[in-house]
């Protein structure tokens, strides 16, 4: 899709929304959701929902839905992190094998599970309550933008869910409107592991919220992540503006900068190398990470605020 | 008795003329558009540019740790099978790298500011708690070979176990699967001035007691009458075998089929002396691990393909080809 | 004297295997009573019948607890098989790489086929993965002249080789390595009724040929030349109990992963428990190896709530110094 239609796309959702909001019939009638293992029948609207991945959370936040069980791998903090407050749910496990025992004594009426991960488990899940399966794992940021609208759809409440897509639109045109017209560098996001860095593409989420702000991703492909990257990968890659994202300790990032090489990167060169957060960057996605991670970049590359 | 002196020295020869041709490939060849002629001059005739570092800076230390690497595990190779006169051991096949690699990964998940140097003390810590495990069974002559070589592959299976526990439970797989895998694309000048202590005092120590462990390659019976001095060698040998191994795992993680092919196949090309076969592995290790290296960053160019697969790769119809050969004779 | 001798051990291996039936069905009864959910007694029965406990009994613990037990089995007999073929302690499905090569045939079927397709893809390349390397396993120990111990090498090099691969692909596909990583090491999490129906008609199908390889077990042992002189080709022996263990392995893999480490231990102890006589060492590693697999995945899902440790992983920590522990017990046994 080129970016003038998806200009003309967003802006017919917008339009389409803002017309249609007010007058939208309560869609709690028994209805189909499309998801990616198949079709699923809900009625009414479900108030017990079990989000198994990050970007579902930050989708039902969006939808002012939340959630009863959270596959959160033990770790509250980062749900405080993705969603910038507490909230009151239970935990249900790791994202990779999350207690069905514990979502079970839930009895929720909705489960939202992910494909790569859970696809395993989908049947079990569908006995226990409605399952729908989306992609969040792997998902680029038209994936996880089109699964806010089926989460909406399954939860009675489409209208909202295009509404909150149209709002996100507007606030991430706000700030791409402070990019300076040819801007044409190329930007890279790399996580840095403990021995070398993961590069992530114009396929990844990252990139691909990149893209959609009008920036070009400094690796083009068709797979999200090129990991196991060393230095003169990076050199070669040879980025313009390089965000780093980093866990808190110690980074093979310390090592490089001494290495006489780091100087021969376009980024470095030009003082434009960034660290940022790697839960943000790359372990969440959704529509708040991705105003969050435009805003970050025109704060850091443009000095926007 | 003359021409099997000569043997060695000429095949001594050839090898590291190899080895210098590899040096040369793997400091000429690159993921970034440097030509092959361009990276060699600057190699010997270094200028300030930003090229200049990418082969004095990224590849030559990557090439200078492939050489270390591959000598310290063959030599612990050679002294492993000898320790426990078992063709089958290596520091891969007794559990310790595994064990090394256990320690590291549980400390890198616990005290993530952990970088460079403070990997070498639980690499030590682990490859050690294996080796002395392994060397008690095999002085107490609770079993024989073959269940020695079953309980070392029992070890491995479960200390591999654990690394996979630790990873799970904190979802870093896909942090370590490069390092796990054995590789050497973090390679910098650090890691070399790491590992270089260790490699020249383990194997240094190793040559210069290689007519005491050339004892311990006799059999049992023979090796019984030595009493206490052999022991007092076997535990020598095990500690370099630990040295050498762990700094080896601390750098580049666990690496396999070096320390346990290179010392079968130096045998075949030089008879059994141990110092002759000692000094062949510290060139024929580095010779298989630098080609490995090459080969890995060519066959899926731009991407790596982690040496320690390469190894595998290569080393497994290596070793098939030993048995044939083995039974031909 | 003879006779007495061996009515001696008969009784003994009764009495063996009478007390693992008993210990299987108390951690099975467990297996369903206890979790991230305890349940009594009464409200187990009660959820046969349906209600708000239904889902975790019949849906989700009934399924592990059964596939547990299959799985376990399984692996327990491809053990026994395997190192009756090569008279080799060393020997076990794991080692002499058939698990690896089911693994490495599992990771192509789930990256070459899209998700959907997985329920019977894996199974498929788990199958062809295991007999693919058993067939190199058996063509390339040929050659070598067919001695058990150059079998077994044989095995462990093309064990290493499909290792290799694994990783790679891993390597290729770092946002997966996670599962895979837990599938390598093996987990019952998610067996549906479905899964242990499937295990359970491959099991029946593979049983003619369990029972015909335990009859001809004790002869395995045997040196080639007393083979041939009673008139038995010995590679045939070998290969098919080789056969026989990659079946097993195979059905057992597609259901739990590439769990190594039960087909070492479980012939292991009951060869101690029973002696090494098929008649009680067969049926005794089987319920070994269901105990083991099942103690296993109950302290895995039991020890971390509400997170799971798969039980591949609790198999190998519990039974990794076993082992060693079982190792130098034996020599004092044969003293």
């Amino acid at each position: 899709m080129s970016s003038l239609t998806r200009r003309a796309f967003s802006f017919a959702i917008v339009t389409a929304a803002l017309a249609g909001a007010p007058f939208a019939k309560a869609e709690d009638g028994p209805r189909t959701i499309e998801h990616r293992l198949g079709t699923t029948e809900l009625s009414g609207k479900p108030t017990k929902v079990v989000a198994l991945e990050f970007s579902f959370v930050q989708a039902l936040d969006a939808l002012g839905v939340v959630p009863a069980g959270i596959a959160d791998d033990n770790q509250t903090k980062r749900i405080e992190q993705l969603l910038g407050k507490t909230i009151d749910y239970a935990s249900v496990g790791t994202r990779l094998e999350p207690n069905l025992e514990l979502i079970s004594n839930l009895a929720p009426d909705l489960i939202i599970a992910d494909e790569i991960r859970h696809s395993a488990i989908y049947q079990q899940l569908g006995s226990i309550a409605p399952t729908i399966v989306l992609n969040s794992w792997e998902g680029d940021y038209e994936t996880i933008k089109t699964s806010v609208v089926t989460i909406a759809d399954a939860l009675g409440d489409k209208a909202r869910g295009e509404q909150a897509l149209a709002e996100h639109e507007a606030r991430i045109a706000a700030l791409v409107a402070h990019i300076p017209k040819g801007e044409k560098r190329r930007i890279l996001l790399a996580v840095a592991t403990p021995d070398s860095m993961s590069l992530h593409t114009s396929a990844s989420f990252t990139g691909s919220v990149f893209k959609a702000m009008g920036l070009t991703p400094a690796i083009e492909s068709s797979d999200a992540v090129e990991s196991g990257a060393g230095l003169e990968r990076l050199v070669s890659v040879a980025p313009d503006i390089l965000l780093v994202a980093t866990d808190p300790g110690g980074t093979v990032l310390d090592q490089w900068q001494d290495n006489a090489v780091w100087n021969a990167i376009p980024a470095v060169r030009n003082k434009m190398v960034f660290e940022v957060g790697r839960n943000q960057f790359s372990r969440f996605r959704g529509l708040k990470t991705a105003e969050m991670i435009a805003g970050e970049v025109l704060a850091k590359v443009y000095d926007a605020k | 008795m003359t021409d099997r002196a000569r043997h060695p020295v000429l095949i001594a020869a050839l090898c590291l003329l190899l080895l210098v041709g590899v040096l040369i490939a793997a400091v000429s060849f690159g993921a970034s558009g440097l030509s092959i002629r361009h990276a060699l001059w600057l190699l010997f005739f270094p200028d300030a540019s930003p090229e200049a570092a990418l082969v004095w800076d990224v590849r030559l230390p990557r090439a200078v740790l492939a050489m270390l690497v591959g000598a310290n595990l063959a030599i612990a190779g050679v002294l492993i099978q000898t320790l426990t006169r078992n063709p089958l051991a290596s520091p891969q096949t007794f559990g310790i790298n595994a064990g090394a690699s256990l320690a590291i990964v549980a400390c890198l998940i616990a005290f993530p500011s952990l970088k460079g140097s403070g990997t070498v003390g639980p690499a030590f810590a682990g490859a050690a708690g294996v080796g002395l495990a392994m060397w008690a069974l095999s002085v107490s002559r609770v079993m024989n070979e073959l269940k020695l070589a079953l309980a070392g592959v029992s070890i491995q299976l479960v200390l591999s176990a654990l690394v996979q526990a630790i990873l799970i439970a904190n979802n870093a797989a896909q942090d370590i699967v490069y390092w796990l895998a054995g590789s050497l694309s973090a390679a910098q000048w650090p890691k070399v001035w790491l590992i270089l202590p260790f490699s020249l005092i383990g194997g240094g120590l190793a040559l210069a007691g290689a007519r005491h462990f050339g004892v311990l390659a006799l059999d049992q019976t023979t090796g019984l009458s030595l009493g206490q001095n052999a022991r007092y060698t076997g535990g020598v040998a095990a500690m370099l075998v630990v040295v050498l191994a762990g700094s080896a795992v601390a750098v580049c993680g666990p690496i396999g089929f070096i320390g346990l092919l290179v010392p079968h196949v130096v045998r075949r090309l030089a008879g059994g002396d141990m110092a002759v076969v000692l000094v062949l592995s510290a060139i024929v290790g580095p010779l298989l691990l630098g080609t490995a290296d090459l080969v890995g960053r060519i066959v899926v160019f731009p991407a790596e393909m982690p040496v320690g697969v390469v190894t595998a790769l290569i080393g497994a119809p290596a070793f098939l080809a030993i048995l044939y050969g083995r039974r031909a004779r | 004297m003879k006779d007495t001798h061996e009515h001696h051990e008969d009784r003994r291996a009764f009495v063996v295997g009478g007390a693992m039936l008993l210990l299987l069905g108390l951690v099975s009864l467990f297996g369903i009573m206890i979790g991230a959910v305890n349940l009594s007694f009464s409200q187990v029965l009660e959820a046969f019948g349906g209600g708000k406990n239904a889902f975790i009994v019949t849906e989700y613990r009934l399924p592990r607890v059964a596939i547990s037990i299959l799985a376990g089995a399984a692996f327990g007999l491809a053990g026994v098989f395997l190192q009756g073929a090569l008279r080799n302690p060393l020997a076990s499905p794991d080692v002499v790489g058939i698990t690896k090569w089911a693994g490495l045939g599992a990771f192509s079927a789930g990256l070459l086929a899209p998700p959907a397709w997985s329920a019977w893809a894996i199974p498929l390349g788990v199958m062809a993965g295991a007999l693919i390397g058993a067939a190199a396993l058996l063509a390339i120990g040929r050659r070598f002249g067919g001695s058990t111990t150059a079998l077994a090498l044989t095995g462990v090099a093309l064990g290493m080789f499909a290792q290799a691969l694994i990783q790679y692909a891993m390597v290729l596909f770092p946002s997966r390595a996670d599962q895979s990583m837990v599938w390598l090491a093996g987990s019952v999490y998610g067996s549906t009724g479905a899964d242990v129906a499937a295990l359970s008609l491959w099991l029946l199908l593979c049983l003619p040929v369990v029972v015909i390889a335990a009859g001809r077990l004790d002869a395995g042992g045997f040196g080639d030349d007393t083979l041939t002189s009673i008139g038995l080709a010995p590679p045939w022996l070998r290969g098919g109990l080789i056969v026989v263990s990659v079946l097993l392995t195979g059905g057992a893999v597609a259901a739990v992963g590439s769990m190594g480490f039960l087909g070492l231990l479980a012939p292991h102890a009951a060869r101690l428990l029973v002696g090494p006589r098929s008649r009680h060492l067969v049926p005794v590693s089987a319920l070994l190896g269901a105990l083991a697999l099942s103690i296993a995945d109950l302290a895995g899902r039991v020890v971390a709530l509400p997170n799971e440790i798969p039980a591949g992983i609790v198999a190998a920590v519990i039974g990794g110094p076993y082992l060693v522990f079982l190792l130098s017990k034996e020599k004092s046994r044969h003293d």
